[in-house]
């Protein structure tokens, strides 16, 4: 029997088609066809249903995951190949037409430093292939070799090392989620100025001897440095020209020798230094956080010479700012709640009298409008109004029938969230409202009873503002029988604590001492604090306050900032570092920059201290040249988190100039885009790009001063008259060099493919595109390109690419022939059309468009 | 009702068979177009960096598209020179390595050209390469371009 | 009762199972076409992402290159430093780390076979490590001295053949023979302007491609690092043989330095400031080993010199080159004359071409040695005079050089000119090729 009968034999057995038992012998054939029985039930059919779907959704869910896998590793490839192509493009390029970045940005879509790019000069392209649209961005540095030769980048204001590493990345979005990929490779310079000349000396300390760790940088070219060894020798090589170098050590003040100039080949030894040790000592002090309204006295009862039953709170401003407690009479912003125990909360409806209540001063709630306490008569602030039930009774005493655990709250009468809350215990249970925990009573509050918020941690002093608070009633109350007037908005009182900025970052401007963090009471000490002035700053993330303070002259000092108060806001993280000129002397009134925050301004010794942006940040120093006699340097990437500091951000800035000229293909028409480089020496210390009207600068920053050679970089085949000039650069000047010509630069063809006609499809498989001056037989192929064509009359080309587009650089200035062949295909037969465009004239930075169809 | 249900299987059957024939046919044609571009990308690309600058001739064979074949010496792993050639016959790819005839490393080629961007710097050379194959039903839908930019480094 | 049940109505008796059948042979089908699906997804995958790593590895070893290329114009002496030495970080010592977690490490080596190319070996290795490529490029200095007799001006070479294992350079004219016949077959003739005579008279650029160039762009004058042999010649106070200083001021213009009987083996150099050289035949005959160098004046052998010595000397691996002038399709004369010299060299000169051929441990003999080093005159020239005197190692003039004594002979020493001590490098790309990716053991 077949498969397929014995499945229907059993599938049949289950539809319980059995044929009967006991059958008599006589009728062997007949039982047999009755039990193959022809059709197909229907739970044959149900079970095969299953069957295939569940075979077929499987199916469906591994084709979906083929068609990814499939698409991703295209998209891979292709992405390989585009960025392979950028990079072989760049390292084609001659040195200095390879621009490094000068402004690089984030993109958010990736974890932060992940993809930092560039935004000028090179700038992202979009690149279409496959019907995927990537992205593809360059990272263009400075790098050099330290002495551990590893390679670090260097700013891009930096005088050029000789060596570019060059990033490419190609970015695109793959099902929701943007993917990227990395090629690095590195260019060098093949005309590279050679450190011919070497520096070294010996650093020792004044009155002691050798120094270890000093760091010995020659100004002007900063990334050339040593570090002393143990027996305080360093030594370095440079490139010639003239140099003024400053020792820098932690704990020392920094030492520098004269300008001098060093020659090729030339060893200057002995260049020696003698530190001084810095003194240091120890600041200490409190800070403390003061950034809302306060309660800072309850009293339930307390009968006046009338008989009446007064009762206020009293609430106390710690902070600077002015609250506004009411905007008319019955018209309150903050508001006055109570709330006993298993009652619900009464918002007291209340009279304002006095709308605002200043910094430093109290503001005082009562149920009668003149509170008399002993020989004093307080005006009430505001006044309970007489439609609130319990009138004038509210806050319950222990002699009130059903008095219970109760709290008083301060809050804001729109949104009914609390600002400030006290409550107190009675009888061992807590009340439902209260801060940490509530005051701890045995019979509640009692009459003639005030709960008085300390002014300090454990005191009261009477003239001192009520403002300690550590969230926790009971800590920050005494328990008092009436003691102390209660004030009201016309008293002023100072506070000299607040809420403890525990974890607050506190630190200190004179590159010598850590942050510390202030303990759980607010105070922190901060040690090995040079001798000298210095800013003294506290912030805790969000609040953020600084006070000036005077260190200390002798070493091993010891003072006291006394109480920080943490007032204002901030949404900053710090960077703090000094600003020197190359013989070290501090600069003052120097603008300091960092994108998304305010400015700063160097002081007296040239000390800053910059509120940045938390994240990555660079920092600026003389932004814009605005003290146009110095160049304007860029730090490095720093991080830096919220109310965090970053320390040592120090700049040395040299004298500088600027150089502009202009760059054009007759004398007056302007080229755009042609890179200009600075040459000091042979080494490169700034360039710039000539812009839409001709003109360059040399460059945004500043450069050092001293006698230029400026040349334009050009593509091979242009030429500039003159090739280069040479140009003084003096202090605070722009320096004009000179007009360039620039001959056979060069303009571009482009244009689109298409078949049928020229709003017809674009052809998408490749077209080859030839431009030239030659004049090609009709119907003809291409040339055979040889070496000896190469030698001979220039042709340019290029295939169209996946759109259908095509772009080809020419030199501007002739008329040109433009040859297209396009393929088709009958199986494996070619047939080749070509198609012309003769006569076409391309000027010097023009474009010109043409387009074909088959 | 059994021979309802039977009767839309016999409808669906046959074309839930040829979907999935089709779809198992594009997907290998995708992925043979795919190797064959990364593959003859990469093996070219590999061979022309390694190329004397001097010696790069581009033509093509007779009766097939312009510029479609480049002959050059490369320099071996041994140092010493080699003959290379990649041409394209028909819609095939071909390898010749030391001047004798040449080995199919990819077919399904429809268009492939070494152009330099200009005649007069022959450090740097452009290939472009599309792969195409039909799949069902005369239409031809896996397509492949790729382009890459070598410089010719002797 | 009935017992067998009615035929079912209509249909035909196997349509169950047909539609069953259908279900299991498109199952079947999709089993067997899931695995085939899906290792073609799983091998693009796998190998687009070899591809990514690869690619990603050979830029790391290009970048490689490009730092050995910028640490060795660091300065003058890196390059001098590679030949011999190591330079820290370039040796296959230390494994830089991309930011992006590939590797890659560097090798600056000198090459054996030419003092003037120096290889660097550059590995790259992904972040995983799985794909590694290598490149091997080559670095040559144009600025180094590789010639046996270079000058300014004019050269004559007539008569017998004077100049065996390395090329002849003039910035002017290069006069070899009087007629086609007996015109010197050997070396290499490299003239900015005529080669006379086989260059017919023709003021165009000119060459047969194998032993003479007329009106050819010479490569750059080597650009001597006087400085160096003053301060060398200053330190190192009085010849041997006749008392009077390496460092020479007092032989005046127009008078000369003569050496007689001189044996010098020392190698300091000596460096005439004013006067001429002359190596005279008396005293037992002269043997100098180092530089000698007359600064303004010229160089010239009287008698026959007295070169005294005699010794076995080291075949330069490419002298071969030199011998490729064929008169016409049947002369082997210049091949012949060198496999006399070199028995294991290839059969012809076209051979040793093709094959890149380098001769290793080879050594001749030669008596009559005068001068084993390098030889500068600033003026006049050198070489005329007796016979029987041979130098070996290289001659630059800065005016003419005649060369036309009977049995005068220089000897090119390819390791003589790589000890020339030159200002600055001009570092230019050789060759450059990948080879078998293997990282560096050790690493």
């Amino acid at each position: 029997m077949s498969a397929l009968e014995s499945l229907s034999r059993m599938l049949s057995g289950i539809a319980g088609r059995r044929p009967e038992g006991n059958l008599p012998a006589a009728l062997p054939a007949a039982p047999a066809p009755a039990r193959r029985r022809p059709g197909v039930t229907l739970t044959e059919l149900m079970v095969a249903m299953v069957i295939m779907s569940v075979g077929i959704l499987g199916m469906v869910g591994a084709f979906k995951f083929f068609n990814v896998g499939i698409q991703s590793a295209k998209t891979r490839s292709l992405a390989n190949n585009i960025a392979q192509e950028r990079i072989e493009f760049l390292k084609n390029k001659s040195y200095y037409r390879v621009l490094v970045t000068t402004q690089p940005v984030s993109d958010p879509n990736f974890a932060v430093g992940e993809m930092v790019y560039d935004l000028a000069p090179n700038g992202q392209e979009s690149v279409n292939v496959g019907g995927i649209t990537f992205i593809r961005r360059v990272l263009i540095r400075k790098v050099n070799e330290d002495s551990d030769k590893k390679l670090v980048p260097l700013s891009w204001d930096e005088p050029d090392s000789g060596l570019k590493e060059i990033k490419v990345y190609v970015v695109w979005k793959e099902r929701g989620e943007w993917r990227k990929l990395e090629v690095r490779n590195l260019r060098e310079n093949p005309n590279r100025v050679n450190l011919s000349a070497s520096i070294s000396g010996n650093v020792s300390e004044s009155g002691g001897g050798a120094l270890e760790g000093v760091v010995v940088r020659a100004q002007e070219n900063p990334s050339k440095y040593a570090e002393t060894d143990p027996l305080g020798n360093y030594s370095f090589t440079i490139e010639p020209g003239t140099y003024t170098l400053m020792a820098t050590m932690d704990g020392f003040f920094t030492g520098t020798r004269p300008s001098f100039g060093v020659v090729s080949a030339q060893t200057v030894p002995s260049q020696n230094f003698t530190l001084t040790r810095m003194h240091h000592g120890t600041i200490t002090g409190t800070a403390w956080v003061n950034d809302h309204l306060l309660v800072s006295q309850v009293v339930g009862s307390s009968v006046n010479s009338e008989g009446f039953s007064q009762e206020w709170v009293e609430v106390y401003n710690p902070t600077t700012w002015t609250w506004t407690m009411a905007t008319g009479l019955n018209s309150g912003v903050v508001g006055l709640a109570y709330e006993m125990r298993n009652r619900a909360m009464e918002v007291i409806p209340l009279n304002y009298s006095t709308l605002t209540v200043d910094p430093q001063h109290y503001y005082l709630f009562a149920n009668t409008g003149t509170v008399r306490a002993g020989n004093f008569n307080r005006q009430a602030d505001a006044v309970y109004s007489n439609s609130a039930a319990d009138y004038p009774n509210i806050i319950k005493t222990n002699t009130d029938p059903g008095n219970d655990a109760a709290g008083v709250a301060i809050g804001w009468l729109a949104t009914l969230t609390g600002i400030d809350e006290v409550g107190w215990e009675t009888g061992g249970q807590n009340p439902p409202l209260y801060k940490g925990t509530p005051i701890e009573q045995d019979i509640g509050l009692e009459l003639n009873e005030q709960f008085v918020r300390k002014t300090s941690p454990g005191t009261l002093m009477p003239g001192v503002g009520r403002a300690y608070n550590t969230n926790n009633n009971d800590n920050d109350y005494f328990v008092l029988s009436l003691t102390y007037p209660p004030k009201n908005s016309a008293n002023h009182e100072n506070a000299v604590s607040g809420t403890p900025a525990y974890g607050a970052v506190v630190f200190a401007d004179d590159n010598l001492s850590s942050p510390v963090t202030a303990n759980s009471a607010g105070s922190f000490s901060l040690t090995n604090v040079s001798t000298g002035s210095w800013t003294v700053y506290a912030s805790s993330g969000l609040n953020f306050s600084s006070v000036a303070y005077y260190g200390g002259t002798a070493n091993g000092f010891s003072s006291s900032t006394g109480n920080l108060f943490l007032t204002s806001s901030t949404v900053y993280g710090y960077a703090t570092g000094r600003v020197t000129d190359v013989n070290g002397a501090g600069l003052p009134n120097i603008k300091v920059f960092s994108a998304g925050s305010p400015q700063a301004t160097t002081n007296a010794s040239g000390r800053y201290t910059l509120p940045v942006q938390a994240g990555l940040v660079t920092v600026i120093a003389n932004y814009r040249n605005q003290s146009p006699s110095y160049v304007e340097i860029t730090s490095l990437d720093l991080t830096v988190g919220l109310g965090e500091v970053a320390k040592d951000v120090d700049f040395s800035l040299y004298y500088g100039g600027k150089i502009r000229g202009k760059v054009t293909t007759n004398g007056t028409d302007p080229l755009p885009n042609i890179p200009v480089v600075g040459l000091k020496n042979g080494i490169e210390q700034g360039s710039g790009i000539s812009g839409t009207d001709g003109y360059f600068t040399i460059s945004g920053s500043g450069v050092s001063t001293g006698t230029y050679v400026v040349m334009p970089q050009l593509e091979a085949g242009e030429s500039a008259s003159p090739s280069s000039t040479a140009v003084e650069v003096v202090a605070g000047q722009v320096a004009f060099s000179s007009t360039f010509t620039v001959s056979g630069a060069f303009g571009s063809v482009s244009g689109s493919v298409h078949t049928g006609s020229l709003a017809g499809p674009v052809i998408t498989t490749g077209v080859l595109i030839y431009v030239t001056t030659a004049v090609l037989p009709p119907n003809s192929g291409p040339p055979t390109i040889t070496a000896a064509l190469r030698a001979g009359i220039v042709y340019y080309a290029a295939s169209t690419n996946a759109l259908g587009n095509f772009s080809i650089p020419v030199k501007g200035g002739y008329s040109y022939n433009v040859y297209a062949w396009y393929t088709s295909w009958r199986g494996s037969t070619p047939t080749t059309t070509r198609k012309d465009s003769t006569g076409l004239s391309v000027a010097a930075a023009e474009a010109k468009t043409v387009n074909f169809f088959w | 009702m059994v021979v309802g249900v039977m009767g839309v299987i016999m409808m669906a059957a046959p074309q839930t068979f040829t979907k999935v024939y089709r779809f198992v046919q594009l997907l290998t044609a995708r992925v043979e177009i795919q190797k064959n571009a990364r593959g003859a990308l990469a093996n070219i690309n590999r061979d022309l960096r390694q190329a004397q600058g001097d010696t790069i001739v581009i033509d093509s064979l007779p009766n097939q598209p312009p510029h479609s074949r480049i002959t050059f010496f490369k320099y071996s792993s041994a140092g010493v020179p080699v003959l290379m050639s990649y041409y394209q016959q028909g819609n095939q790819l071909f390898q010749a390595r030391g001047g004798v005839s040449g080995k199919m490393i990819a077919n399904n080629l429809r268009y492939i050209a070494f152009t330099y961007p200009r005649t007069d710097d022959d450090t740097i050379l452009s290939i472009s390469i599309t792969f195409e194959k039909s799949t069902y039903e005369g239409g031809t839908k896996a397509l492949q371009m790729a382009v890459e930019k070598v410089r010719i480094m002797n | 009762m009935n017992r067998y049940p009615a035929p079912f109505p209509g249909g035909s008796p196997r349509r169950g199972q047909m539609a069953i059948a259908m279900v299991i042979s498109i199952l079947l089908f999709l089993m067997m076409m899931f695995p085939i699906m899906n290792l073609f997804v799983q091998n693009e995958g796998k190998w687009s992402v070899k591809e990514k790593k690869a690619t990603a590895a050979f830029h790391l070893a290009e970048a490689g290159v490009d730092r050995a290329r910028w640490k060795l114009m660091e300065n003058t002496d890196m390059w001098t430093i590679a030949s011999t030495g190591t330079i820290a970080g370039y040796h296959f010592d230390i494994v830089y780390k991309a930011e992006d977690g590939g590797t890659y490490a560097i090798n600056i080596s000198s090459d054996p076979s030419d003092a003037d190319k120096r290889i660097v070996e550059s590995v790259g290795r992904d972040k995983t490590g799985t794909q590694t490529r290598r490149i091997r490029a080559v670095l040559i200095n144009d600025n180094a001295a590789d010639f046996a007799t270079r000058a300014v001006g004019l050269v004559t070479n007539t008569g017998n053949e004077h100049v065996e294992w390395g090329p002849v350079y003039s910035g002017t004219s290069i006069k070899t023979g009087p007629n086609i016949n007996n015109a010197n077959t050997f070396p290499r003739m490299f003239s900015a302007g005529h080669v006379d005579p086989q260059d017919g008279g023709s003021t165009v650029a000119s060459t047969d491609d194998r032993s003479w160039w007329s009106y050819y762009a010479l490569p750059p004058e080597p650009k001597i690092k006087f400085a160096y042999y003053i301060s060398s010649a200053q330190n190192s106070g009085n010849s041997p043989c006749d008392g009077k200083p390496y460092y020479d001021t007092t032989t005046p213009v127009g008078t000369a330095r003569t050496f007689a009987g001189c044996t010098d083996t020392s190698g300091k150099p000596y460096y005439i400031v004013n006067g001429d050289i002359e190596f005279a035949s008396q005293g037992g005959g002269n043997y100098i080993v180092g530089t000698v160098i007359a600064a303004s004046g010229r160089i010239y052998v009287s008698g026959n010199g007295g070169g005294s010595h005699s010794g076995d000397y080291r075949l330069p691996p490419e002298a071969w080159k030199e011998y490729g002038y064929k008169k016409d399709a049947a002369d082997t004369s210049a091949w012949d004359h060198y496999k006399t010299f070199d028995t294991d060299a290839p059969a012809t000169w076209d051979a040793a071409v093709a094959s890149n051929y380098v001769a290793t441990n080879h050594t001749y003999h030669l008596t009559n040695v005068l001068v084993h080093g390098f030889l500068y005159a600033g003026g006049g020239q050198g070489l005329s005079g007796g016979g029987n005197g041979n130098i070996v190692g290289a001659l630059f003039s800065k005016q003419a050089a005649a060369m036309g004594t009977s049995t005068m002979c220089l000897y090119y020493d390819d390791q003589v000119t790589a000890g020339i001590v030159v200002e600055g490098v001009n570092i230019r790309l050789f060759s450059w090729y990948e080879v078998r990716p293997e990282w560096p053991s050790g690493l």
